[in-house]
């Protein structure tokens, strides 16, 4: 391992950091939009590191572009997850009101929380975000790009012989 | 082998084992376990050789392995929005009365039963005396997301 190689090594752990510090600074700034945050500090740390390595393409060997991009892409799926469990997660849902409650029938779970809460949960959440709109009294999908996830995700439990 | 040609096999060679032993047996491979197994590996493997392509390619693998353990359970069960989504997808253009409908058929009984299944089978909570109670490996876990909310500010469903 020479000096270069120990470089490059850390380079897209150091540019990870800096993805968490710029959502950091702009969940401080602008509260509210924690998605937006996530997915716009990703794409500006990516754009600064596409620039940086422009700069340095002579001297930068193709084995060492695809290191850091692919940690790069990997530490960011990580700390998205990370941040979207604790908002998202059932699981971690039910953990909270198990915790509040220090000990609770099965049948109290189901009348605190329900189908019912989650459906009104999502749906504010996807107004929220814009993913569907509401137009009078019918319900439109308004994001196209989250079809790509969706379908992604939909293959991932077809191969798997999962029905959703 | 060169990086990252090593990375694409060790992924495909691990993707391909975990589908096969999830798709025959119906075993999920990706649990900490796992993590664990490998990253040791990798770390014996790091000590053993002084060649940076493996090196990268085996940071980069446990990262994959990681990642993959992650997006698995999304896979195995059916979470509600992916569900709303599948409705909406489908069925056009609905009113939200429709869609509730079609979500609470769909996901009425199995959702939050399925989710204290998992949290019972993890060891995150233990039923005593027909009653739920956090363990401390829940407790961990809590304090842990608990501390991620307030590091980054977050608003959580309440």
């Amino acid at each position: 391992m020479n000096k270069l190689n120990f470089l490059i090594l850390f380079l897209p752990f150091i540019s990870s950091f800096v993805y968490v510090f710029i959502f950091f600074i702009s969940q401080i700034l602008r509260k509210k939009r924690y998605l937006s945050n996530l997915i716009y500090s990703f794409i500006l740390v990516l754009i600064i590191k596409i620039i940086l390595v422009f700069n340095f393409i002579d001297y930068i060997e193709f084995k060492y572009l695809s290191f850091l991009f692919l940690v790069f892409f990997c530490n960011g799926f990580i700390f998205m997850n990370l941040i979207q469990v604790p908002i998202s997660s059932l699981q971690v849902k039910l953990l909270r009101i198990i915790h509040k409650s220090n000990g609770i029938k099965e049948s109290k779970i189901y009348s605190l929380y329900n189908a019912n809460h989650i459906f009104e949960e999502r749906l504010k959440t996807f107004i929220a975000n814009k993913t569907i709109k509401k137009e009078k009294s019918l319900i439109k999908l308004n994001n196209k790009k989250i079809l790509f996830f969706y379908y992604l995700i939909k293959y991932l439990k077809i191969i798997h012989n999962i029905k959703l | 082998m060169e990086y990252p040609f090593n990375f694409f096999v060790y992924c495909f060679i691990y993707f391909l084992i975990h589908f096969l032993t999830y798709r025959l047996f119906n075993i999920n491979i990706s649990k900490i376990l796992t993590i664990i197994i490998i990253f040791i590996v990798s770390v014996f493997l790091f000590l053993r050789t002084n060649s940076p392509d493996l090196i990268f390619a085996l940071i980069n693998f446990n990262l994959f392995v990681i990642c993959l353990y992650i997006l698995m359970p999304g896979i195995i069960n059916n979470g509600p929005a992916l569900m709303i989504l599948d409705i909406i997808i489908k069925n056009k253009l609905h009113s939200k009365k429709k869609i509730k409908l079609l979500f609470m058929s769909k996901a009425f009984s199995s959702i939050i039963k399925n989710r204290l299944k998992i949290n019972i089978k993890n060891n995150f909570t233990i039923k005593k005396n027909n009653k739920i109670f956090l363990s401390n490996k829940g407790k961990f876990t809590l304090n842990f997301f608990s501390f991620v909310i307030k590091i980054f500010k977050l608003k959580t469903y309440e």
